[in-house]
This record gives C-alpha cells, sequence and structure tokens, in this order.
C-alpha cells in the first residue's frame, strides 16, 4: 500500500552533527533498494567517522521511502528537504528518478542519485548528481561481452518494472549493432507467481545467452521454475547490476546461483578503495558482500564528505563547487576519506577513485564505467571473470550514448 | 517551508476525492474497490493533454497543450467514461460483494493494460514532467501556495455541487436507493439510472482530483494506483462521516493527512519500514473500529429532520439507514 | 515435449494451489453469507507460521500442518472477536465487507512489522525435474498436487459423511430452514472457520512454495484468481469451486504460453466479469444466488 506514509522522522541532529538523507524504496515493488543503499550509506558514515568526522562533526543519516511511486516519492523527498534539513540526499533510483527532476532542479543541495535512466544523462542540474553508471553504457557493457564470448543467439528476460526498460534498448541496440541476434524478448511482470509459459518460450527458441534484469523476488521464482525445468544448464545467463548483490545470492540459493549466472557491474572489484571499503562493510553489516547500490551509495557520501572537508563547509552551495575538485583528475589519487582528509589538509588536490567506479564525472555529473563480469561463489561472495574498460566500451556504445 | 505550503493542495485534493467516493457509497450505497483507477486516468488524461506531443523517451496517447482547466474536465469526463463501461458490470443488481470484487477485477486489468501497453501512458515507468499550472517565477513555497489556492478553489465548487445534488429530490432517491433498492423500485423509479447517475458523478469527481493530484506530483505511474490506495481513502470517508460532505473532508484531513504527519515526528527506531507497517495497522484497525464506534463517522449525515427549521416536533422514527 | 502439454501440466500444479483455497473460500462464503477480504491474508499467515517453523529446523510438511492449525484457531477468533460483533448487530453487507478489508490490512501490516517488507523463502533444497508422461514436474510440485487431493478427498468425505458436513451445506443451501430445523448455526459457522481456516494456511505454505520467494502481500492477489475459481464454481458449491480451480488454472497458464503473459491472470479477471454478467450463479450451479 502506497501511501502519504512516506517519511521516516529526522534523528536528533545536534549543531555538531551533519545529516544525510537516504532516500529510496524501502516498500513497494523495489523494496530492497532502500535498505540495500542505506548499508553502503551506514559504512561511509562510520568509516568516516572514525577518522575524525567532516570538519569536526560526525555524520549521521536519515532515510525516507519513495514507496517506489511518483504521487508519494514528491512528498517525501520535499519532506525530507525542509523538515530534516540534509547536507545531501543520496539516491533515489530509476524507478522513479526521472520524476524527481523538477524537484533537483530547485533543490539548493547536492543530491546524488543512484539509477541509470537514461533520461538523465544530460540533466543539467547545479546540484544533480549520479555514482550510478547511465543504463545506456551498461547496455553496452552486457552486449560487449556477450559477443566476445561469441554469443550471438540471445533472449531477453527483463521485469516490466519502471527503469528497466532504459537498460534493454540499449542492450539490445549494442548487441544487434555488432551482430547478434534477438530470437525472444519476455517481459516478465515482477511478482508473479509462475513465469513457467514464458521459461519455455524462451527455451523454445534455442538462445545461447538470456540477457535479464530482474528484483531478487521475481529472480527467486524464475530461477527456481527454470531450475525445475532443467533449462539452467543449458544457457548462458547474464545479469546487470541489480544481481550484483547478497539478496539475489540469497534468493537463488547456492546451487542455481552457480550455475551459468553472470552478471556485469560497474565495479572495480580490485580496485584499492575496495579492501578498505569491505572491511569497514563487514564491520557494520556483518558481511563482505555488498549488497546492491551500497558500493555507490558509499562513493556518493565519501565524495561529499570530501568536498565538504574542502569547502570547509557543510553549506549547499559552497561544497557543491568543491565535488568535481575532488572527484576528477588531475590530482593525488585517494582511496578511501581518511586518505583525502589528510592530503587536503595539506592544501593538495585530490582525485578519489572509489569502489564502485573511479567517481570521474563527465560534464552532466554523472560517472562513467569501466564494468566488471562477476560470477556468484558457492559461499555467495563475488568473483570476477573479466573487465570491460572504458574504452573498450566506448567503442561499443550506440550512437548518442553520453560519456 | 515548502513542505507545510505542499500539505495545503494534497489536503485540498484528498477532500475532493472522499467528496466523490462519498457521492458512489455515502449517499448512492454502490461499493466501489477501485475507486483509484478512476483517480488514475483523470491523472494521466489531464496529464498528457498538457503536456504536448511525447518527448523525453515517453510514448502515449493525446498529447495536447490544452489549458489547464479544460485539460482537467477532460480528465474528468475520461474518468467518468471509464466508469460507464464498467457500470454495466457493476450496477446490475448484484449484491454487494459481487460488486466489490467486480470492481476490483476490472481495475486489475485497467492496471495491467496502462503498465504493459506502453504506447497509452508510457507503460509501468508512467508519465512525468507534467506542467504545473503556477508560474515558476514564483518561489517553490509560493508556488505550492499558489496551487493551494487553485485547488481550494476547485475543492469549494466540487463541495457545492455535491451538497446541492444530495440535498436535491435527486439525491434524496439516491439515498432512498441506498436504504432499499427494492422498495425504491416498487414505487417506480429506475434505480439503475440513478445509479448510473451517481456512480459516473462520482468518477468525475475523482477524474477531477485525480488530475490535481498528477499536476501536484507532476507524474504518474501505475505504482501510484495500487488497490491499497482506494482504501485510505475509505478509512477516511468512514471516519470522517458517511453521506456527509464535511465529514468527508474531515476524513480527509485526519486520515491520509493528519496521520501520516503526526506520526512523521516519532522517534525512529526499529528498522526503516516498521513505523510504515505499523501506520498500516493503524489504518486497518480505523477501518474496523469506525464502524463498530463511529458507524456514521464523526460527522453525522444531515437528514431531512434535521433540517427542517419549522418542524417543533421530536423525530417521529429513529434513522436506522446508517447502521 | 510440446508447449501445450507443459503448460497444461503446470496448470494442473496452479489449479491444485487454488483448488485448495479456492474450496475454503467457497465453503465459508456459503455459510456464513459473505465474502471475507483478508482469506488470501489468512493463506498469507499460513506462509509465514510455516516459515517460522521451517527455520526452528521443522521439515516442510509438518510445517504445513502447524501452519493449517496456527490459521484455523486463528481464523475461528477473528470471526468470534471481530466478524460476530458486526452479524448481531445487523450491520449492513457492505460495512462488513469494509471491516473485512480492515482485518485484511492488519495482518498485512502486521507481517510486515514482524517480517519485514523483504522477501523470504523456506530453505528447501532444488528440485530437479521428472518426466511425468507428457509433463515435467518435480517432486515438489506432484506433492502439491497430492496435497491438493487429499484436501478435496477431505472436504469431501466433511460435507457427505458427517453431520458437521451436512449442517454445512443446509446452512450454505437455505440459511432460515437450517436454523429453523434446529441446527446449532453459530457452532457449525465456528467449525466451518476453523476449516477454512485450515485450509486457507495449508495453502498459503503451497503457495510460497510454488512461487519459491514471497512477501506479506502474498495473499492478496491470490484472492483476486480465488474469487474468479469461486464465482466461476459457484459460491457456496465447494465442488464447483474445485472444478473452477482446474479452469482457471489451466486457462492461466496455458494462455500465457501464447498470449502476452502479463495477461494472463487479466484473462482469468475477464473471465470472472462476464461471467458475472451473463450467468452469475456459476457455470455448475442450479440455482441463482446473486
Amino acid at each position: 500500500m502506497a501511501s502519504a506514509f512516506a517519511a521516516a522522522p529526522a534523528l536528533a541532529a545536534g549543531s555538531n552533527t551533519i545529516t544525510i538523507g537516504v532516500f529510496g524504496d524501502f516498500t513497494g515493488s523495489e523494496s530492497f533498494l532502500g535498505p540495500d543503499l542505506t548499508k553502503g550509506v551506514a559504512t561511509a558514515v562510520a568509516a568516516i567517522n572514525a577518522s575524525g568526522g567532516v570538519d569536526g562533526k560526525k555524520l549521521v543519516y536519515v532515510t525516507a521511502d519513495d514507496a517506489g511511486d511518483p504521487v508519494d516519492a514528491i512528498p517525501a523527498l520535499r519532506e525530507m528537504l525542509s523538515v530534516d534539513r540534509p547536507a545531501f540526499v543520496v539516491g533515489p533510483f530509476s524507478d522513479i528518478e526521472t520524476a524527481m527532476v523538477p524537484i533537483i532542479k530547485e533543490s539548493t543541495v547536492p543530491i546524488i542519485v543512484q539509477g541509470g535512466s537514461t533520461q538523465l544523462d544530460k540533466v543539467t542540474a547545479k546540484y544533480f548528481w549520479r555514482t550510478n553508471t547511465s543504463d545506456d553504457q551498461e547496455g553496452s557493457a552486457d552486449a560487449y561481452w556477450a559477443i566476445h564470448q561469441h554469443w550471438l543467439r540471445a533472449a531477453f528476460a527483463y521485469t516490466t518494472a519502471a527503469g528497466a526498460a532504459t537498460l534493454m534498448d540499449p542492450t539490445r541496440a549494442a548487441y544487434e549493432a555488432h551482430g547478434g541476434k534477438v530470437v525472444v524478448t519476455e517481459n516478465l511482470v515482477p511478482d508473479q507467481s509462475s513465469y513457467r509459459s514464458q521459461i519455455l518460450q524462451i527455451m523454445a527458441a534455442h538462445p545461447q545467452v538470456v540477457f535479464f534484469q530482474q528484483d531478487p523476488q521475481t529472480a527467486g521464482t524464475f530461477f527456481s521454475e527454470v531450475a525445475q525445468l532443467g533449462f539452467d544448464n543449458k544457457t548462458q545467463w547474464l545479469g546487470t547490476d541489480v544481481e550484483y548483490s547478497s539478496d539475489v545470492f540469497k534468493a537463488l540459493g547456492p546451487k542455481i546461483a552457480t550455475t551459468n549466472l553472470q552478471f556485469t557491474n560497474n565495479s572495480l572489484e580490485n580496485s584499492p578503495a575496495s579492501k578498505y571499503f569491505a572491511s569497514w562493510y563487514d564491520k557494520v553489516n556483518g558481511t563482505t558482500t555488498p549488497a546492491l547500490a551500497a558500493p555507490q551509495g558509499y562513493d556518493a557520501v565519501v565524495v561529499a564528505a570530501l568536498a565538504m572537508e574542502a569547502a570547509h563547509s557543510t553549506s549547499g552551495p559552497a561544497f557543491n563547487a568543491k565535488m568535481l575538485y575532488v572527484a576528477n583528475p588531475p590530482g593525488i589519487p585517494v582511496y578511501s576519506f581518511a586518505q583525502g582528509k589528510a592530503l587536503l589538509a595539506k592544501g593538495k588536490k585530490i582525485n578519489y577513485d572509489g569502489v564502485s567506479s573511479t567517481v570521474d564525472f563527465n560534464r552532466y555529473h554523472s560517472v562513467v564505467g569501466p564494468f566488471g563480469v562477476y560470477k556468484f561463489t558457492a559461499s555467495g561472495n563475488f568473483v570476477q571473470v573479466g573487465q570491460i574498460s572504458s574504452e573498450q566500451n566506448a567503442a561499443f556504445f550506440t550512437p548518442g550514448t553520453v560519456h | 517551508m515548502t513542505y507545510l505550503a505542499s500539505l495545503l493542495p494534497l489536503a485540498a485534493i484528498y477532500g475532493i476525492l472522499v467528496i466523490g467516493l462519498n457521492m458512489q457509497y455515502g449517499v448512492t450505497g454502490i461499493l466501489n474497490f477501485t475507486y483509484i483507477t478512476f483517480v488514475a486516468i483523470g491523472a494521466y488524461v489531464t496529464g498528457v493533454l498538457t503536456m504536448g506531443a511525447p518527448a523525453n523517451a515517453q510514448t502515449y496517447i493525446l498529447g495536447a497543450h490544452l489549458p489547464f482547466l479544460l485539460a482537467l474536465v477532460l480528465g474528468g469526463l475520461a474518468a467518468a467514461a471509464l466508469g460507464t463501461v464498467v457500470s454495466f458490470t457493476v450496477l446490475r443488481r448484484l449484491r454487494s460483494d459481487y460488486l466489490a470484487i467486480v470492481t476490483i477485477g476490472a481495475g486489475q486489468i485497467v492496471y495491467t493494460i496502462i503498465g504493459n501497453e506502453t504506447g497509452v501512458f508510457n507503460g509501468w515507468n508512467g508519465i512525468f514532467g507534467i506542467p504545473v499550472p503556477v508560474p515558476m517565477s514564483l518561489s517553490p513555497v509560493m508556488q505550492q501556495l499558489a496551487f493551494g489556492l487553485i485547488t481550494i478553489l476547485i475543492l469549494a465548487v466540487v463541495l457545492f455541487a455535491a451538497q446541492r445534488i444530495q440535498y436535491s429530490p435527486l439525491g434524496r432517491v439516491l439515498r432512498a436507493i441506498r436504504d432499499d433498492e427494492g422498495v425504491t423500485e416498487a414505487y417506480g423509479r429506475d434505480t439503475f439510472r440513478m445509479k448510473l447517475l451517481a456512480f459516473l458523478i462520482g468518477c468525475f469527481v475523482a477524474g477531477i482530483g485525480g488530475g490535481l493530484l498528477g499536476e501536484y506530483a507532476t507524474a504518474y505511474a501505475p505504482s501510484a494506483f495500487l488497490p491499497g490506495e482506494t482504501f485510505i481513502l475509505w478509512a477516511a470517508l468512514l471516519i470522517g462521516g458517511v453521506a456527509n460532505n464535511w465529514g468527508a473532508l474531515l476524513g480527509a484531513i485526519i486520515v491520509p493527512i493528519g496521520f501520516a504527519e503526526v506520526t512523521r515526528f516519532l522517534p525512529d527506531f526499529g528498522n526503516p519500514t516498521l513505523i510504515e507497517s505499523l501506520r498500516g495497522v493503524a489504518i486497518g484497525l480505523l477501518i474496523i473500529l469506525a464502524p463498530a464506534f463511529l458507524p456514521h463517522g464523526l460527522v453525522r449525515e444531515r437528514l431531512a429532520k434535521d433540517r427542517a427549521r419549522s418542524r417543533a416536533t421530536a423525530p417521529t422514527e429513529e434513522e436506522t439507514s446508517n447502521a | 515435449m510440446s508447449i501445450l502439454m507443459l503448460s497444461i501440466g503446470f496448470g494442473l500444479v496452479t489449479a491444485s494451489v487454488l483448488a485448495i483455497a479456492g474450496v475454503g473460500l467457497s465453503l465459508q462464503f456459503g455459510v456464513t453469507n459473505f465474502v471475507n477480504f483478508a482469506y488470501g491474508d489468512y493463506a498469507t499467515l499460513g506462509a509465514y507460521v510455516a516459515l517460522v517453523a521451517n527455520e526452528h529446523g521443522v521439515n516442510m510438511y509438518a510445517s504445513m500442518l502447524i501452519a493449517g492449525v496456527v490459521v484455523a484457531v486463528f481464523a475461528a477468533l477473528v470471526n468470534r472477536l471481530v466478524f460476530r460483533y458486526f452479524i448481531d448487530k445487523r450491520v449492513k453487507l457492505v460495512i462488513l465487507l469494509v471491516v473485512t478489508i480492515g482485518v485484511s490490512l492488519v495482518i498485512e501490516y502486521s507481517l510486515q512489522s514482524i517480517f519485514g517488507a523483504q522477501f523470504q523463502s523456506y530453505t528447501v533444497t532444488s528440485p530437479t525435474p521428472m518426466q511425468i508422461g507428457p509433463f515435467l514436474l518435480t517432486s515438489g510440485q506432484l506433492a502439491i498436487i497430492g496435497i491438493a487431493v487429499l484436501c478435496m478427498a477431505g472436504v469431501h468425505l466433511l460435507l457427505s459423511r458427517t453431520r458437521v458436513g451436512k449442517a454445512m451445506r443446509a446452512m450454505s443451501d437455505n440459511p432460515a430452514l437450517a436454523e429453523a430445523s434446529g441446527i446449532d448455526t453459530r457452532r457449525i459457522t465456528d467449525l466451518t472457520w476453523l476449516v477454512v481456516g485450515f485450509l486457507a494456511g495449508i495453502a498459503g505454505v503451497v503457495l510460497a512454495m510454488n512461487t519459491s520467494t514471497f512477501t506479506p502481500l502474498l495473499g492478496t492477489f491470490f484472492l483476486m484468481l480465488l474469487f474468479a475459481v469461486v464465482i466461476l464454481g459457484g459460491i457456496g458449491k465447494p465442488y464447483g469451486a474445485m472444478l473452477g480451480a482446474l479452469v482457471i488454472g489451466l486457462v492461466t497458464e496455458v494462455s500465457g504460453a501464447y498470449i502476452n503473459a502479463a495477461y494472463q491472470d487479466a484473462i482469468a479477471f475477464l473471465i470472472m466479469i462476464v461471467l458475472l454478467m451473463l450467468r452469475p450463479q456459476g457455470l455448475f450451479s442450479s440455482r441463482g444466488r446473486a
């Protein structure tokens, strides 16, 4: 029941704390996104506070639920901005982010969105930032991997969730432009009780690879039926960043999750930042396997915190101007808030490279890939099986892709 | 603060919506469990009629740049048109539970069609970028207040019309149908046509409210008209006052607005969804307890005996209709 | 393996799930004369009870029985504490329906408060499919069909062989006459809720097993399909509901193979609506009860 009941109230933030807003889906069909993002934010907050906080102040965060629908999301975001007065907001996701653009445009604090909708590729709003790659890039990466693995017959099994089509179209376009053939497309309504007839259709077309993006709950139902039909070991399954998540592993179970299943994500698995992130993530969340969007959320908070350090201010206009300063080259690469803070204190220009990407914003304040290709291990961790650099990916872009 | 200012139009919009529901249920006794679907049609149609040709990779029908009020009225008419289609199943002499089931089924079909046929209203992503009918040069707070003024004016019109209808001869017949359709038919009234009229009026009002809601949110999507949304409006009506438009307004303020906003200031505890879940439980409890302890809602229906100033004697028989 | 035959096989599984719950709903509707919009949530409750049992190491089938018993008691309690209050006050039917909506919300959001909105699954090993004739089914699915058959047999025996069952049928056909002939309607109603709750609990567990992942909203959508089943079969006609379940189960699965699968459930609703317009008493009923 989406309703007018959307926001969680503010924690008592005193004058020596800085409030961060986390805005995502806590209920509704994508209800895993909000908690997952929060895990990343909480990790960043813990790590930053342990390094002395920002300008001597500790960070705290509050959450608000957008309920996955724009009618409830708009008042909820307004409420968060007016009542909780966060220094910046992390979120929302692609199911409603396009509807939030008017509020983002009138905002006076940075809003670091987490969804890849291509409609936001060319948004020019001063306080708009995005630490999640555009779906154009991810689609291209998916296609690149499939073509280079010689999987030239493909099927699509995306859910119809809001925000899914913006990834399916670029994937298809890039794939077909480079010699791939799409033999069947099945659109899955999320959270249905059975997908068997659609699975049969896919299998009847004998694809070599199936591109898919499904929320964990749908994936659980879908893949257990795939296994019931005995088809999971007859084809390759290639998912997207939604699958880079412990929730998906939990839904599929170890056996299914490790059978011919791979997925892409704009993540630098072996980046210098990731060990630091993994140890803090473990301290805060009790596992080293990050949830979906947690790395991107973590990077968002770290970059904003560094910008606040550099500006010696938590006022929106002041530190918004420093976001590019701390995130983009040139500058000394830093891989954690602590490192960055120390160098800023010495007056050095830094370039934060994060867990989810090098966090280098393009002229539209969005980040660019590289992408890794991963699969699950039997214990639910990720292991990388391939890498697609930004240059390789760029060669695959469909015309008009912003990068 | 922009937020508080934005509550003003939201309250007016919910008021309009509950008044429409009152026309269907409170006055005429029609059980429409998919009221939100008509709200949605109003939101979509008004939205696309003000958005012009599809842009930003959206696809939808009926793009135009009509003036706001005209688009709003057309949105209401579109909702009434859907109501006409639905009413052929809903208004036959079916008992209430069948009616309720059919409305839910019809709503589900409409939801599925709008979601899957992306060419109609941009599918599951919904439409966004609906222009707001106030000058963009105002500050955000002033924009909300200005829009609030517009919605209140429209609410006043709707309220006035609803009151006139309810206490007109037509309204008397509708209430007679609500109380006992068989008897009313025996007296020679064409109950089907009367019910159809009331139903369509309610749908029209729902569409108007929906159009305003879409303007308020500047976006609309299928996730915004899940079946559960209807029940918030039901709770508002039951608590505020069945068959009384002022009660409907009161309910709209208490439930969707007051209830949600008061609980915002509770301290945060448990996981983020806990407070929201508890609110849901409270709504359910309200829906159970209101008919038990407040069978007429907080504001009773005004009956003929209350309105007659000249009657000096005590009422001859107790009003039993709203048990 | 033709797609059609495979779909029919799956349709049988879906029909089994629908049948267990549908028979319960039809029976309850017949005896108590109002539809309980919280029925789907009773099934959800069963699924969560089994989850708790399952997490404590109880095997799946025992968990299912526990779920059935718990929901049975719950259903009887809700009837005593909530529904009876309004029935005794002789409120209009619409009020009672709205109250059942309230019960539905309370159950849903209470489950969400306790377990969260995230999905859950049972810890069961991944099944392997077996070829049974032209169908491809797993042992779990065969078990579901078996459980459905058991439940149908149980209900049949109850209705045809026991005095309680005969009283239920009498109340369903003609409440006034039943009461006049000395049947203790309140007691029979209580027992009906026990039986119906038990069926709902089992159905919820079976449904959750079939979908592998579930949330507190599991039963709400399921309920809408159940309406189609019950209306098809005729209100108060449990045997009709069994056939209705077969029809709806087959129609949804088979149509999904040939048309846009997003509409496979919408087809069920369309059938239901058309039927209500043309033959409100259901396909298998002889007397009108609309």
